[in-house]
């Protein structure tokens, strides 16, 4: 089962409003200025030894490379990373009409967690799972893979 | 640490790149200056510059390892910097540094 994360407001965040994971040591912090969450390299490497298949899902135009690079210098490592680049030539393409930001149901993600209320709206238009993810919450790893053990019972009783 | 110095440890870094399973390729990145001895070497689908940085803060530069996994990116040398480490490191220690930075080993540096 597929789950993918939103990166910006989601694994992202400001030390100034969150805990954090560690900084990485100089200068790879003046290289990687982005912080993690505190709790994202034990749920990532959590959800991973249960089984899931781990995803980036972000609208920014990041490159693959930066992104692996960054999240390898905690020892996370994604299953598969779509950016704004990739999304823009694999679900938008040629397409006329202007397509949501993200379609998680494009690459039969079962699980996509975001902040954005926009993409919580999207979901029952489109028809894709979501779980919001934006204040501080401490429990918010538990509620993460509680809710993908729920959505995997459910799709494997179909 | 002498200009030789530098140069000489980048020349090793990119033996390393080498050892460690990369190819030199024949791409010269535009903007890359002529007396650049610099190399793109290829693994995989990615393509490596070794190179060096000054970083705010410290005076001393580091050994700086970038990063595309685009060809027509590494013609144009828009490289994404992923890993740094001290010029002073033992070969074994730049062994360890290198090999992560080509997603061969783990090194986990937060």
């Amino acid at each position: 089962m597929k789950i993918s994360f939103d990166l910006d407001e989601v694994l992202f965040v400001s030390p100034d409003t969150f805990e954090v994971e560690p900084e990485l040591k100089f200068p790879l912090n003046k290289m990687f200025t982005e912080r993690l969450r505190k709790g994202t390299v034990y749920l990532i490497n959590e959800l991973q030894k249960r089984g899931f298949e781990v995803w980036v899902y972000t609208s920014s135009f990041r490159s693959d490379v930066y992104i692996k690079g960054l999240f390898r210098q905690y020892g996370i490592h994604f299953d598969q990373i779509v950016n704004g680049y990739r999304h823009k030539a694999e679900v938008q393409g040629n397409r006329e009409q202007l397509l949501p930001q993200k379609m998680p149901q494009f690459y039969r993600i079962s699980l996509h967690i975001d902040d954005e209320d926009v993409i919580v709206q999207n979901a029952r238009t489109y028809g894709y799972k979501v779980l919001q993810i934006c204040e501080p919450d401490p429990d918010w790893t538990t509620k993460i893979i509680d809710e993908a053990e729920r959505i995997r019972k459910l799709e494997e009783g179909k | 640490m002498t200009e030789q110095d530098k140069r000489e440890r980048i020349a090793y870094a990119e033996y390393l790149l080498v050892k460690s399973g990369a190819a030199p390729t024949d791409i010269k990145p535009r903007g890359q200056g002529e007396k650049e001895n610099r190399h793109v070497y290829i693994l995989g689908d990615n393509y490596y510059r070794i190179g060096e940085a000054v970083f705010e803060g410290i005076d001393d530069p580091y050994v700086v390892v970038s990063c595309t996994d685009t060809k027509k990116y590494a013609e144009y040398g828009l490289f994404d910097d992923i890993h740094a480490f001290e010029f002073n490191l033992s070969n074994e220690e730049m062994e360890k540094e290198i090999r992560f930075a080509l997603g061969l080993d783990e090194l986990f540096t937060s």
